[in-house]
Order: C-alpha cells, then sequence, then structure tokens
C-alpha cells in the first residue's frame, strides 16, 4: 500500500540528519535517490548502497536557481524520470538563538534564502519534470517551530511559517496536475542540527519539548519516514495542502 | 508498513468508508471485527474481510449502548486474543432541514451515534489497549465539521473535532482559503450515506 519502488525521489539537505534517513529509508522501499546538498553526500550513497539500490549525489546551493536545475538534470539523466522533491534543506544548526531584536540581519536574511527561497527554487525546477510523469508528490519540511510559534529564534520560526503558506498556496496551483504538495512539521528531532542548534542549552530544550508532547520520548529521524513514505506513496493520493505534525502530539491543527 | 498480527475493531463497517477501510485493514494483515447495526451489512463486510485474507467477526452494535460497545470489545478481544485498533465510522442518516425543522429525536440521535458512541466505544477498547501498552484510535470526522453546511446543524456540530466551534451557516460554505489545515477529516464520500443524504425523501 505504501509503495514507492522505482519511484525517483530528489532530497535536498541529504548529507546528512533527516535527509540522509528520508534517502536510506526509502531505498529500503526500492526508491531510487537523488541527494542534494551543499556539502558532500558521499556518506548518504555509501549508505544507499548498502541497500542494494541506486542513488545519485550533486553539490547543491538551494538559494541558487540554476543549481536546483542542475539538480533535478542529473536525477532526470540518472533515471529519466521525477516523481517526488522533499524540501529538507534549511539553515537551522547554523542560526544563532536570541531575542528578536538581537538577530543579526544577514543572518535573518540567510535564513529566509535558504529556507524558503530555496524550496521555491527547487519546486521551479522538479515541477515540469513532474508533469512529463503526469503527477507527483513535493514534501516541504516545516517546524514545529512554526506551528507552536517557538521564540528566541525568530528567523528560523518565521521561515519555518512561510514554508506552511507556500505548501498551501502552491498545492492550489498545482492541483490540476495530480502534483500533490504537503508538508511535516516535526519537533526537535535528535540530529546533529538539533545539537548545534541549542548547544549547550540541548538537554534542557529536549525535555522541555518532551514534556509538551503528549508522547514522552524525543523524535528520531526514524519516527519520520513512516509519514514521508506515504506522502509519496499513492497512498495518499487524495492529500494535498496538508500540514502533518510529526511532534508526538504537541500542537493538534 | 503492514498491519499483521493487529486487531481492528470497526463500527459502521457495514458499508462506505469503513467497509473499504475493514478490507484494506485485512489486506494489510490484521484481523478485523466488522460491527454494524444492520446484521446483513456487517456479515457481507466480515465475508469480505475473510476473502481479503484476514481474521473476521461480524457482530451487530448499536454504539449509543453502553453494554453493546462493551460486548463487542470484549467479544472482538475474545476472538483476536488481541485489540489494537479502533475505527469509529458509525453514522446514522440525520435528515437535512434548518434548526426549526431538526426533531429533537434526530438530533439526539445524531449526537448519540457520532459522539456518545465515540466516548463508548473508547471506554470499551482502552483496557485492553491500556493493558497491551499501546493502541490507536480513529474517529471519522468530516470537513463539514470545519466548513459548515446550511441544514446540518447536528452533523456539522458532531464531526468537527472536540473543541471546535460548530460553524454551521446559512449559506453555503465558501472556499476555506487561508483556514488552518485539516487533519483526518474526510470529504463527501462517494457512499450510500451520501447518496441518502441527497435523494429527497
Amino acid at each position: 500500500m505504501l509503495d514507492v519502488q522505482d519511484k525517483v525521489v530528489a532530497i535536498t539537505g541529504a548529507a546528512r540528519g533527516l535527509g540522509q534517513e528520508f534517502a536510506v529509508s526509502l531505498t529500503a522501499g526500492g526508491a531510487r535517490i537523488v541527494a542534494g546538498d551543499i556539502n558532500d553526500c558521499a556518506e548518504t550513497l555509501d549508505l544507499v548502497s548498502k541497500t542494494g539500490r541506486e542513488g545519485v549525489g550533486v553539490k547543491l546551493d538551494v538559494t541558487d536557481a540554476a543549481s536546483a536545475q542542475a539538480m533535478i538534470e542529473a536525477g532526470l539523466r540518472a533515471f529519466g524520470r521525477l516523481d517526488a522533491l522533499i524540501n529538507n534543506a534549511a539553515l537551522y544548526g547554523a542560526l544563532h538563538g536570541g531575542r528578536f531584536d538581537g538577530i543579526d540581519e544577514a543572518e535573518w536574511d540567510a535564513a529566509m534564502a535558504v529556507n524558503v527561497k530555496g524550496i521555491w527554487n527547487c519546486c521551479k525546477a522538479a515541477v515540469p519534470a513532474m508533469r512529463k510523469a503526469d503527477g507527483g508528490s513535493i514534501i516541504n519540511i516545516a517546524s514545529l517551530a512554526a506551528t507552536y510559534g517557538m521564540p528566541y529564534g525568530l528567523h528560523y520560526t518565521t521561515s519555518k511559517a512561510a514554508v506552511i503558506g507556500l505548501t498551501r498556496g502552491l498545492a492550489r496551483e498545482l492541483g490540476r496536475d495530480r502534483i500533490r504538495v504537503n508538508a511535516l512539521a516535526p519537533s526537535a528531532v535528535i540530529t546533529e542540527g538539533t545539537r548545534e542548534f541549542f548547544g549547550a542549552k540541548l538537554d534542557r530544550a529536549l525535555d522541555t519539548i518532551k514534556t509538551s508532547q503528549t508522547i514522552q520520548r524525543n523524535l528520531m529521524p526514524s519516527d519520520l519516514a513512516g509519514t514521508v513514505q506515504w506522502l509519496i506513496s499513492d497512498a495518499s493520493a487524495f492529500v494535498t495542502g496538508q500540514t502533518i505534525a510529526v511532534d508526538g502530539g504537541t500542537v493538534m491543527l | 508498513m503492514q498491519l499483521a498480527g493487529k486487531a481492528a475493531l470497526i463500527s459502521g463497517a457495514g458499508g462506505g468508508i469503513c467497509r473499504a477501510i475493514a478490507v484494506a485493514f485485512a489486506e494489510a494483515g490484521a484481523a478485523v471485527a466488522c460491527c454494524d447495526l444492520n446484521p446483513e451489512a456487517a456479515a457481507e463486510t466480515a465475508r469480505l474481510v475473510t476473502a481479503a485474507g484476514g481474521r473476521a467477526l461480524s457482530q451487530v452494535c448499536d454504539v449509543a449502548s453502553e453494554a453493546a460497545t462493551r460486548d463487542v470489545a470484549n467479544a472482538a478481544h475474545d476472538a483476536f486474543g488481541r485489540l489494537d485498533i479502533l475505527v469509529h465510522g458509525a453514522a446514522p442518516h440525520d435528515p437535512s432541514g434548518t434548526v426549526l425543522e431538526t426533531t429533537l429525536a434526530d438530533w439526539q440521535r445524531v449526537l448519540d451515534i457520532n459522539l456518545t458512541g465515540a466516548f463508548l466505544l473508547s471506554r470499551a477498547v482502552l483496557p485492553h489497549m491500556i493493558a497491551a501498552e499501546g493502541g490507536s484510535i480513529i474517529f471519522i470526522a468530516s470537513q463539514l465539521g470545519r466548513v459548515g453546511s446550511a441544514g446540518r446543524a447536528a452533523y456539522c456540530l458532531c464531526r468537527g473535532e472536540p473543541g471546535d466551534r460548530p460553524q454551521t451557516r446559512a449559506r453555503p460554505p465558501r472556499p476555506a482559503f487561508g483556514d488552518r489545515p485539516r487533519r483526518r477529516l474526510s470529504g463527501e464520500r462517494g457512499c450510500e450515506l451520501c447518496h441518502r443524504q441527497r435523494s429527497p425523501d
């Protein structure tokens, strides 16, 4: 039912963390992966090859429309089609927390460029290929930061809220092309990015997040794999424009 | 993503969405207790579940009855040795009409099945789920709980989410542009209930 066999999935930010988890879990389900990242995807491709499936790696700067286009073209060269795009690349761990009036202006602009414009760039590059495939699935990674309203990281919170608006508007534009657009809103996942983001406050932050959840444990990357697989598979063929919270029951949309 | 070894209880399993869920669960490997007010309809779904390779139980159940809900949950647990999933999709035929045209009996029946049924079935299955340290409860809501629909006051009230203000409107609903995202709400269903709803009495 959650069949992703032979589907071609482009994943941005695939060098580590959630992007790497999606690459590995989807290839284990039979998908073929185009892994894009500003960093080297060698480790992800190594893990993918251990599942016996194919993957290609691409150097990707999502803030550059030509770079996004090159990723999609590399995928088409390797696999001849594109079925899904996971917009996972984001500035997160590199951002500095703090009060709203203390955020560095260049950092604010960078968060918007990567987390928002980056998704727009990748969607523009991917949609023509999905139209040729007579449909597709776009998954944008939003965040509990937006659905809850996380303080002391307003550039991150604002950028992720924009992802939800982008998801809804684009879903309405692409419905006629049978291209579905949905978002995931996870709470803090145990990844390097989260460790970097919270720094010395990591343990306290994870504890606070856990106590606000219905399910009393922290979120692991593998917790998102099933929802992603479902959104890529035809099992979710009538689901579009939605933001799905995978946060252990923190916010209930 | 399979349901092998799991057991489900489905209310309203005699047709529409819930019959399709019962068969899909069976195809995924689950055992299914098919509950419906209509014995023939429940039996037919049980037959389809068996044909799909699942173990099935056919049960007559009025979900507004505490005794009946307890009996079907216990019977399902006895038959399958476990109870992992509850799907509450039973819904009565609620006649469309303005608030003035809706009788207290009609109103009460909609609340009894849609709301009290959810409460009673949860009470019935939860002891088994808590003992097993896990489970999943799914209530079938409806987009009408969000957008409202003229002439469907009781239905819109019940099929919204707990805590939601019912949004029944006097005019046809507008597209919910900019609305909050919806969750687990079914669109108008291509099933018998909708045909009944639309056909003039």
